[in-house]
């Protein structure tokens, strides 16, 4: 221990990562008394925490061999139900059994499989499963084909998972934690055996620092190998078995419900409403690229897309507007493929590596992130010896503290009632504080993403209470730009607003705004049909040209 | 001598101008709206970044734009405001845009108005942060603007919202709400809103007396509907006819072709293959190969794949689609420039469809000029 009458670390905790896990810990630790840094190489949620599957489902898939996932998932889906009501939304499943040899029985499994899972359901308040007819199902989705014995529904949360992992940032700094975005720890300091801190760089600004903590921990994620590396420790207890998982989005709702299909492997994979589009998820394949470039390939596109369309063919002609691409940091094994690694987590003390005093968060699911934040912090607790139990599962996410109603919103502050529901949805009783700058300047109630759609007020609340430092910060918090147009309409006007805020010149917001129409480009392309990538290509050109493709480093 | 142009862009259209002088029977097909479609209403001959040294325009190039009601074409170069705040310098433009170096030295005045997509204060201050700007002593202010829409027409999209201008009445309330805003500004930047048509911004510059222009329209604004008024305009008063249907497949040879057009067939002497480039999705060329033998009439590298027996020119822009794995894109074949490549008699090749990089709307006016007069036989 450091002695505090000598020398007083800088905080009591660092956190490396912010994911769903990272944010996690340093809300918890925040809560219980704990001072905190959080430093994340990206942006918040950056990694698999925002492009996941946005569920924070039970886990039925681990029930025969993973009981425990499921339902410590369940417990947890529970809680964050009640912390953060307005990020959720309930996503009925169905799914169809076609009629073949032996679909009675198939049919009959599912029904006492999901009779198994109404068990553990009331932990997250779902609604146990219904056995259906093949009539019933076709009259809830009547765009499933084939001829059908039956199938079964059963019942999911959905949630948005970069706001729950900003909603504990903001949680965290409200109690004191110091969050910093686009900065990477590029080393640990040491005394020896003992951890004592971390050296970081600052990404936009290029400047170099250090602080001083009594625990380190790493919740990089799939980012893990490159943290140990930094931190010149091998553990091969903390190693992760890197799984990329695509999802491909559609520019509205196709369904009503999620839809199961298997693919071409036989693996499951779904067509979910979610949010105001439909996406197919997922692929699980080992990836060893570069992480912070990770994106949809055309190949597993096709993949996903081909299973769907065996139960429901209308999707190939829905127009697909995007991919989203992440990386699961899976307990390492060798050995079995991708689906059957175990979705547990476990905390790794790296005192037995050298490191007293680094700790590892490996593995997880977003469904359980709270309770493996709370053992990581328990376990941070006991080093430290603070008494304090976790909170994180009774005090509200910020805009959980009560339910607002959106239509409410928009007459009482004037604007477009779409705008306000989805606004709500993102930051829940926070909407008020984001529509009261909109009292003070009213033209803030400017529509700037149309797509989505996503007000003036909301770019300039998500820059200046959330971290948002640029045109891609803000689409992740806000989707802006996440609809068909893919920024065309709104992101030179987002970097504009951007780049006064942060005190920077226009020059620099029309950079940003190209960045990020150039990586949505990238991450589109995988997904869209030949002429609408032609016409893409097209707009692309003009809008460039409009921001000065060289200009903005002369015009400054 | 029948010809059939295929494609109404910038170098379909100026190829049927030319060719109708020439005395052609022309037909023009086309089918989806294009790349000028979606122009911006800049009009370069190089893309402007590099336009530096911009050389003087052919004098049949000049005769065109002077005939095409949207846009004008001086004899110096005019500089334009985009909407993302830059001032850029352009050769010739839509009409209805502002050209700032009219007005150099002088206050504009730039509208703030809650329209769809415009930010006035937000545009001011990234062009007076320009170059330009400071240069020339150009001051751009903000100038709160009200009463332009109705209540009900907040929302309106901005197409929609230069669809209202193209009324007389609306036009004069615009420039009544101009002139109250702030009378003694030497001139107004508006958005792209000020008219569908093309004429509309001429109409508001005569009531307020002053020099009235929008910035550059965003991919499918005004701009290109101006063009396409503009092109209707112009075809019917030539005597073009124009069909607008999808030419599935060309065959034939020499002197004598037959165009599948919707099912149907049609004959022509010669054609002119004006189908641009990203947008267009090409055409099946029979017999397969045949794109190895077209005649390019712009001399530049030239990318051609095949998918299939569909020609694919791509022009580039965007993302690299190829290195994504697009495979309607994949450019397998690469034609000399003109001198090299062997001549497919009677078929000429215009504007994006044969292009390394997206070519600019003047390149595409010249190159449809070069194509009619040579399938003309004037050459």
């Amino acid at each position: 221990m450091v002695d505090p009458v000598v020398s007083r670390p800088d905080v009591d905790v660092i956190v490396i990562g912010g994911g769903v896990n990272g944010t996690g810990v340093a809300r918890d630790a925040s809560l219980r008394g704990l001072r905190v840094a959080l430093f994340e190489r990206n942006d918040i949620a950056f990694g698999a925490s925002g492009n996941s599957s946005g569920m924070i489902h039970g886990g039925p898939r681990y029930l025969t061999y993973d009981p425990d996932v499921t339902y410590t998932s369940c417990l947890d889906s529970g809680h964050i139900q009640h912390i953060a009501p307005h990020l959720l939304f309930r996503i009925p499943f169905l799914m169809p059994v076609h009629e073949r040899p032996g679909s009675v029985f198939e049919l009959f499994g599912l029904d006492s499989f999901f009779s198994l899972y109404d068990r553990y359901q009331p932990l997250k308040h779902g609604k146990p499963h219904v056995r259906l007819t093949a009539e019933e199902v076709r009259r809830l989705e009547p765009g499933i084909v084939g001829k059908l014995a039956g199938g079964i529904t059963f019942d999911e949360w959905g949630i948005d998972g970069v706001r729950l992992c900003i909603g504990s940032a903001v949680d965290a700094a409200e109690h004191g934690a110091e969050i910093r975005t686009h900065c990477t720890v590029t080393g640990l300091l040491r005394e020896g055996q003992r951890v004592t801190g971390v050296e970081f760089r600052d990404l936009r600004s290029g400047s170099a620092g250090t602080r001083t903590a009594r625990v380190v921990i790493n919740a990089t994620g799939a980012w893990a190998p490159l943290t140990m590396a930094a931190s010149a420790v091998e553990s091969p207890r903390a190693r992760v078995r890197p799984g990329k998982g695509i999802h491909v989005y559609f520019d509205r709702r196709l369904t009503n419900y999620a839809i199961a299909a298997k693919a071409i492997d036989g693996r499951q994979v779904f067509l979910e409403p979610w949010q105001n589009m439909s996406v197919i998820g997922t692929t699980d394949d080992d990836f060893y690229g570069n992480l912070d470039d990770c994106i949809a390939t055309t190949e597993e596109v096709r993949y996903l897309v081909q299973a769907v369309a065996r139960v429901f063919p209308a999707v190939q002609d829905a127009r697909a507007i995007g991919t989203w691409a992440g990386v699961r940091p899976t307990l390492w094994e060798w050995g079995p493929n991708e689906d059957a690694l175990s979705r547990d987590h476990r905390i790794v003390d790296h005192a037995a590596d050298g490191a007293d005093g680094l700790y590892s968060m490996v593995g997880g699911k977003l469904a359980s992130y709270r309770l493996f934040a709370e053992e990581m912090t328990d376990e941070v607790g006991r080093r430290l010896g603070v008494t304090a139990k976790s909170t994180s599962h009774t005090s509200p996410l910020p805009g959980g503290e009560e339910q607002v109603d959106p239509l409410t919103l928009a007459t009482e502050y004037g604007v477009d009632p779409t705008a306000a529901t989805r606004l709500e949805y993102r930051h829940g009783s926070r909407s008020r504080r984001v529509l009261d700058r909109i009292r003070d300047v009213p033209s803030e109630a400017a529509v700037v993403c149309p797509c989505e759609p996503v007000l003036e007020a909301e770019i300039r609340y998500v820059v200046q209470q959330e971290w948002a430092s640029n045109v891609e910060d803000v689409s992740r918090r806000t989707r802006l730009g996440s609809g068909s147009c893919g920024g065309m309409r709104c992101a030179a006007r987002c970097g504009a607003i951007v780049s006064e805020m942060m005190g920077e010149s226009p020059a620099v917001g029309r950079r940003s705004a190209l960045d990020f129409m150039e990586r949505a480009a990238r991450r589109r392309a995988p997904a869209l049909s030949m002429f609408q990538a032609q016409q893409e290509a097209l707009a692309i050109a003009d809008v460039r040209s409009s921001l000065g493709l060289e200009s903005w480093k002369t015009e400054s | 001598m029948k010809l059939a142009i295929i494609g109404g862009g910038a170098a379909g259209t100026a190829a049927a101008w030319c060719a109708r002088r020439a005395g052609a029977d022309v037909t023009l097909f086309f089918d989806r709206p294009g790349a000028t479609s979606l122009c911006s209403g800049a009009l370069d001959q190089l893309p402007w970044e590099q336009a530096a040294a911009d050389p003087p325009l052919a004098p049949d190039v000049l005769a065109f734009t002077a005939a095409f009601e949207a846009w004008t074409v001086g004899t110096r170069s005019a500089r334009v405001a985009t909407y993302a705040g830059i001032l850029r310098p352009t050769r010739g433009a839509d009409t209805a845009l502002l050209d700032v170096e009219a007005i150099a030295g002088k206050r504009v005045a730039v509208v703030d108005a809650p329209i769809d997509g415009h930010d006035g204060r937000a545009l001011a201050r990234s062009l007076s942060a320009g170059a330009w700007a400071t240069k020339t002593g150009t001051r751009f202010e903000a100038v709160a603007v009200s009463g332009i829409l109705e209540p009900s027409e907040e929302r309106l999209p901005a197409f929609d919202v230069a669809c209202l201008h193209d009324s007389r009445e609306r036009a004069a309330r615009l420039a009544e709400c101009l002139r109250r805003a702030d009378a003694r500004a030497d001139a107004w930047l508006v958005g792209p809103w000020l008219g569908a048509s093309a004429g509309a911004a001429e109409g508001v510059r005569k009531l307020l007396g002053k020099a009235v222009g929008e910035t550059t329209s965003p991919p499918g604004g005004v701009a290109g509907s101006r063009f396409e008024a503009s092109r209707d305009a112009l075809l019917s008063s030539l005597g073009v006819t124009v069909r607008r249907a999808r030419v599935h497949a060309l065959s034939g040879h020499a002197s004598s072709f037959r165009l599948n057009v919707a099912g149907a067939e049609h004959e022509a002497d010669a054609v002119v293959l004006a189908i641009g480039g990203m947008a267009s999705g090409g055409i099946a060329l029979s017999p397969a190969g045949a794109a190895d033998a077209l005649s390019p009439s712009v001399r530049a590298p030239v990318l051609v794949g095949m998918s299939g027996n569909v020609l694919m020119a791509a022009s580039g822009g965007g993302p690299d689609w190829a290195a994504l794995g697009i495979p309607a894109l994949e450019r397998v074949g690469i034609l000399g420039d003109g001198a090299a490549a062997r001549g497919a008699e009677g078929v000429f090749v215009a504007g994006d469809a044969l292009a390394d990089r997206p070519r600019t709307v003047l390149e595409c006016v010249r190159a449809g000029i070069e194509a009619a007069t040579r399938a003309a036989g004037r050459d």
